[in-house]
């Protein structure tokens, strides 16, 4: 009997946090499919009304498809480019252990102590020598830089944690180093590679205090910019904002229900057995 | 293992393209990590104003920063931050964790809305949370007149000590989820046989979890710690748009407050900054570490 009322417990408790975790996402839907004029007023306890309004008014009025298109490309490569350049480098890393893998993996790991806002004046700087200011190719390299550590770090451990002995055997049948990495050891990543992406992607998608900073051109605003122009004008129109949020944040759910199979996976070995 | 690899192969592969692996990463983190660092290190001890001459001025930004009140209340926030967001978010979510793991049936999808927070950008949540704490028709103010208890709505947002402590909760509200995946990783990769040895010697569940399953989370603790302690100490975009830092300045954060320098044209002065801020930050880090690293010893 006490049980089953410990059970229950745990159950309202699990029901509670759910809720407290919801509460934020049910009062973007209200608002996003609410017509502006039944949120005068207190209107969140109501089922709205149903409207698309908002999202059209959204999408034509800001240009909200184009800060789709630069967010999806500079996400999209900004990660292949975190999987390829950390998954090269932690197998040099976790295989061939020397000084040079020693201070650099030392410093990678250091350098995640340090916020990247330290570096922003003298990094401004160098972008504007490498004429990278607003563009996407620029954002790309910063992206793919300030991910890198983490990605190193939890790829490193995954990969210490695969036996080497298969790497050894395609080695003595033939095998270059480089060709036992991509041929045999890649496709032993795949539950650390989706964690990475996964992580990285969701990052850099909501990633915006880099962006205020290295793209001013509104021809190349991400989703956080162009959103946060609602809210930046003279009256802030939460019905606009709400609605450009809730068409960009699909790309990030759909990431993260295709990929959470194996995120608990990845991060075990990659985060956990470290 | 790794040495006889080397051996075995050394003759042909003496010049092999796994030497130069790293390449990629070594030349941008160096490009883009390391020597921007470098120089900021050094245009602390300017006066640069982004663009002019630049002049060495020795330690006079630091001593200017001791007495900017702006700075310090800065610096005050970013600890508040640090301090109760680091130790909020992760004993919520061990808590978290415990309860998911405690042997429920039907969570699966439960831990996913747990963790649908962490993927939301933190500068639209802000704004969400804003409205909800909004004094002209916010959700909660609604809510409470429609229960006829509007007379326990306040401004949170309005009274600077309150507000930071709903820029922290909205923090540990958002980043819970994403702890809470570690430690619950952690406690799925304890290995089944010990625990239940540990019930055959007649162990309850507190003791379980007191002598088996906490000092097995340390690896878990030690990235949760680290990387709680960086995120909250740099905590931006759910400042802006929170607060955007106010009311007045009383909210802001040091990195809000290197970037706000760093626009006005203060460019020796926020790099000053920005190394205390880095400083600050290492310490609790380096503090963590070492701690952890004995604690593993001694397990």
């Amino acid at each position: 009997m006490q049980k089953k009322v410990w059970t229950l417990v745990r159950y309202l408790l699990a029901l509670l946090i759910t809720l407290i975790a919801l509460v934020p996402f049910i009062v973007l839907l209200q608002m996003a499919l609410n017509l502006p004029s039944s949120m005068v007023g207190k209107t969140i306890w109501r089922i709205p009304d149903f409207t698309t309004q908002n999202i059209v008014t959204a999408w034509t009025k800001s240009k909200l498809g184009q800060a789709m298109v630069n967010s999806v490309i500079i996400t999209g490569v900004s990660v292949t480019g975190i999987v390829l350049v950390a998954s090269s480098a932690a197998y040099q890393i976790a295989r061939f252990r020397s000084r040079a893998t020693f201070v650099f993996s030392n410093l990678l790991v250091f350098s995640m102590a340090i916020p990247s806002i330290v570096s922003t004046v003298p990094l401004y700087l160098l972008m504007r020598g490498l004429s990278a200011i607003n563009t996407r190719w620029g954002m790309i390299l910063l992206n793919i830089t300030f991910n890198l550590p983490f990605a190193v770090f939890l790829m490193t451990n995954f990969i210490r944690g695969i036996n080497v002995s298969m790497e050894e055997a395609a080695i003595i049948d033939g095998c270059t180093c480089f060709s036992a990495f991509y041929r045999v050891l890649l496709p032993m990543l795949k539950p650390i590679v989706t964690t990475v992406i996964l992580l990285n992607a969701v990052s850099i998608w909501n990633e915006y205090g880099r962006s205020v900073f290295f793209l001013q051109k509104s021809k190349l605003y991400t989703v956080p910019l162009r959103i946060s122009m609602f809210m930046q004008q003279y009256t802030a129109s939460w019905e606009l904002m709400a609605a450009g949020a809730l068409v960009g944040m699909l790309p990030p759910v759909v990431i993260f229900l295709s990929f959470q199979k194996y995120f608990i996976k990845g991060m075990t070995a990659g985060a956990v057995k470290g | 293992m790794v040495r006889r690899v080397h051996r075995s192969k050394s003759y042909r592969d003496r010049f092999g393209l796994h030497q130069v692996m790293m390449l990629p990463a070594v030349v941008l983190f160096c490009t883009f990590f390391m020597v921007p660092f470098v120089q900021g290190i050094y245009m602390a001890f300017t006066n640069w104003n982004g663009y002019a001459r630049m002049d060495f001025i020795g330690l006079e930004n630091f001593a200017y920063f001791f007495r900017d009140d702006r700075a310090i209340t800065a610096v005050t926030n970013t600890l508040c931050y640090g301090v109760l967001g680091t130790l909020l978010v992760n004993v919520v979510g061990i808590l978290y964790a415990l309860l998911m793991d405690s042997g429920l049936r039907g969570v699966g999808s439960m831990r996913t809305f747990l963790y649908f927070p962490s993927i939301i950008s933190p500068l639209i949540m802000g704004y969400i949370w804003k409205f909800i704490l909004s004094s002209e028709n916010g959700v909660i103010l609604d809510t409470l007149q429609r229960l006829g208890l509007s007379g326990l709505y306040r401004d949170w947002l309005g009274n600077p000590s309150q507000a930071v402590l709903v820029i922290v909760l909205v923090y540990v509200w958002q980043n819970v989820g994403g702890n809470m995946i570690i430690y619950l990783a952690g406690l799925q990769s304890i290995d089944e046989q010990m625990l239940e040895s540990a019930r055959m010697d007649g162990a309850n569940s507190p003791q379980l979890l007191w002598y088996i399953k906490l000092p097995l989370l340390t690896a878990a603790l030690r990235i949760n710690v680290i990387t709680s302690i960086i995120g909250s100490m740099s905590i931006f975009d759910i400042i802006v748009s929170l607060t955007n830092g106010g009311p007045g300045y009383f909210t802001e954060s040091l990195s809000q407050f290197i970037y706000r320098q760093s626009t006005a044209g203060q460019a020796g002065y926020s790099a000053a900054v920005a190394m205390i801020l880095f400083g600050i930050i290492l310490v609790p880090v380096a503090l963590a570490f070492m701690a952890m690293r004995k604690m593993y010893v001694e397990n």
